[in-house]
């Protein structure tokens, strides 16, 4: 198992190899149109150990529904999956998101800013 | 008379963008006999619940609260804290649950934050949907308008129902509302999309996200007659607000928080901006059948 | 900082002397000095990081640790007695870029703040800010209180602050508090206090010229008779 692939297990404390392709995250999921790769996908390419993981960009269109989680009948949880896959660029300082480019910050609720600071940036 | 006492856990978004929401739910449970307190001190819970289990410091903020709520509960005599923001429920259930079920995060935690005391996780973390649907009795005995056939869609969202340990009722097809609304004799709009996701923080990044994911929400209820569709959350709010906003032939659907709805029922006018309450007039006239 | 002279390794005879380390050094200094009198003695000239000396203007932050002790401790170099054992460090300022913006075109909202620092969102409520604090002021509590919208109450909190920027160095979410805060007391103090009517009624008379005449004879007055009036100026007894 390369090493990004045990970080990303030792991050989300999920067993990825327990998916079977089924595809029901992707089905639930609905940030699934704005993904270039699906969630399912993305869970394949942890199984295949792929080394670059860290710079697929799905895994930015997430918000944390937990439609995926919900759905998944082996307790993959892809999108806990997927917060192990940011968290590893996040921990490294870099930020997803440009606080200078969000829109309506004045009106928007609190929450918004906050979530979007806990899951885009590091 | 005072049947039961809450602490009460705002969230920074309650105080800074959904004071009726606030307002309205603090009146409709004091009417009910329920005493609501808020904290004393309290902080931001972090939104978004953090998954990552070799972290412990984006829980900071939700269990430093459990613990002001603890220190709270000793003088107010209740371990339960009462949650109107559902992203706050989710995120204080589940770090609740999480040092439940973790005793070694617990006693890191407690080290780290050793100026306050420890947590001994006693605290019930509830959202006020659980509250009202306890307490259907009590508001009927109270209402004061009937509900004449409006029709009305629940629309939960996301944070409520997932992950389902920490659901108010079955994320797949949740009823809690449709039964409240229905004991109060109300008519309830059934549709697809009540617990799919509004779009979230997306309306800072691509509000198109938003307007696609809401108007489907908004469309579906609309298009089986609903009247109202009834939210529980600020941003859902807010998000379901701004696509009807935006949509170019919008449907006639209005857009209000269960607290407010359940107040013009109970007829706490007071509580309602002048705004909600000419909405739910011109909603309610238009519908009405004789009963 | 420049170093005028050999570092001087003894005190003066009968003191009692305290060992400090600075820089990769052990030096003895006499006990009760400041940090900043004892680098002073040691022979460090301080040109930056120093100020009004009396703990009030933040120039002077430093961080240092005591033998025994895990804590990172943080204080004013000119306000904080020398320990046995102290290993200490300078840090005179917290980096940040003074933001650009137009309180005219403001309201006194949460939205306005976090539009210009929107890492307040950051905040993890981890309390690093409130343990650096010189003044020991409640400054987690004031950054919630602004993610809140309750500017008041953050600028009551942290009316005292000195812009040491010590929160802002320790702080995980690199919030700049020492501009948040300069904002919120703008905000505070031109949208939410009352204004001070008698000023503005001083200011009018002021410009009405009732005044003009006083001042004018104040202006030319001889030197002794300005001294002698102000001798004999009424003083409020005790």
């Amino acid at each position: 198992m390369s090493e990004i692939i045990e970080k990303i297990i030792a991050i989300s404390g999920k067993n990825p190899y327990l998916c079977y392709q089924c595809g029901m995250c992707s089905a639930a999921c609905p940030m699934a149109e704005y993904m270039d790769l699906l969630p399912h996908q993305v869970i394949r390419l942890v199984q295949l150990g792929r080394k670059d993981i860290d710079r697929i960009e799905s895994v930015w269109m997430c918000v944390s529904c937990m439609a995926c989680v919900d759905k998944c009948p082996r307790h993959v949880d892809p999108g806990i999956i997927f917060e192990a896959i940011r968290l590893l660029t996040l921990r490294k300082g870099v930020d997803k998101a440009d606080y200078w480019k969000l829109t309506d910050l004045e009106e928007a609720p609190s929450m918004a800013l906050v979530a979007l600071s806990r899951k885009m940036t590091g | 008379m005072i049947l039961m006492k809450l602490l009460y856990y705002p969230g920074c978004t309650v105080k800074r963008n959904a004071l009726e929401y606030e307002k309205a739910s603090i009146a409709v449970l004091e009417k009910l006999g329920i005493d609501v307190i808020e904290l004393d001190k309290w902080y931001c819970c972090g939104a978004l619940y953090s998954l990552a289990i070799d972290d412990l410091i984006k829980h900071l903020g939700a269990v430093r609260t459990l613990v002001k709520a603890q220190v709270q509960s000793r003088n107010v005599g209740t371990n339960d804290l009462l949650t109107i923001c559902p992203m706050c429920f989710n995120v204080l259930k589940r770090v609740n649950k999480l040092l439940l079920e973790n005793p070694d995060n617990l006693e890191t935690i407690s080290r780290f934050m050793d100026e306050e005391e420890e947590y001994k996780v006693g605290v019930n973390v509830y959202h006020i949907v659980e509250i009202l649907a306890n307490n259907v009795d009590k508001i009927k005995e109270n209402m004061v308008r009937e509900l004449n056939g409006v029709k009305i869609a629940a629309y939960y969202g996301c944070t409520l129902l997932r992950p389902k340990e920490i659901a108010v009722d079955d994320p797949e097809d949740p009823h809690i509302i449709e039964n409240l609304i229905e004991e109060l004799g109300g008519e309830i709009v059934n549709y697809p999309f009540k617990s799919e996701c509004c779009g979230s923080y997306q309306v800072l990044v691509n509000r198109d996200i938003v307007y696609n994911r809401s108007s489907l929400v908004i469309n579906e209820a609309s298009r089986r007659g609903a009247d109202i569709i009834v939210t529980v959350c600020p941003l859902c709010y807010y998000n379901l607000k701004i696509t009807l906003k935006n949509m170019k032939r919008p449907p006639t659907v209005r857009i209000v928080y269960i607290s407010e709805l359940l107040a013009y029922l109970l007829g706490l006018d007071t509580v309602l901006s002048s705004e909600t309450k000419s909405l739910f007039e011109s909603v309610f006239s238009h519908t009405g059948k004789s009963m | 900082m420049s170093s005028q002279k050999t570092v001087v390794e003894s005190s003066p005879k009968g003191s009692r002397t305290v060992r400090i380390y600075f820089m990769g050094k052990a030096y003895d200094v006499p006990e009760g000095l400041t940090i900043m009198k004892a680098l002073e003695y040691i022979g460090y000239r301080f040109i930056r990081g120093v100020g009004c000396r009396g703990g009030f203007c933040g120039a002077c932050a430093v961080a240092y640790r005591l033998p025994g002790e895990y804590r990172l401790r943080t204080a004013l170099a000119c306000q904080t007695t020398v320990e046995d054992g102290m290993y200490i460090a300078l840090l005179p300022y917290s980096p940040m870029e003074k933001p650009k913006y137009n309180i005219e075109e403001m309201k006194a909202e949460a939205g306005y703040i976090l539009k210009i620092f929107p890492e307040i969102s950051r905040c993890v409520s981890c309390n690093s800010c409130t343990k650096a604090c010189p003044q020991e002021l409640e400054v987690m509590d004031a950054i919630q209180s602004i993610l809140r919208g309750d500017i008041r109450k953050a600028a009551e909190l942290i009316f005292d602050c000195i812009s040491c920027g010590l929160c802002s160095i320790r702080c995980p979410a690199e919030i700049r508090h020492m501009y948040v805060f300069q904002l919120v007391r703008r905000m505070t103090g031109k949208y939410i206090l009352p204004r001070a009517k008698h000023l503005e009624k001083r200011i009018e008379e002021i410009k009405e010229g009732k005044f003009d005449a006083e001042i004018e004879k104040l202006m030319k007055m001889p030197i002794e008779e300005l001294k002698r009036l102000y001798s004999e100026r009424d003083i409020e007894k005790a």
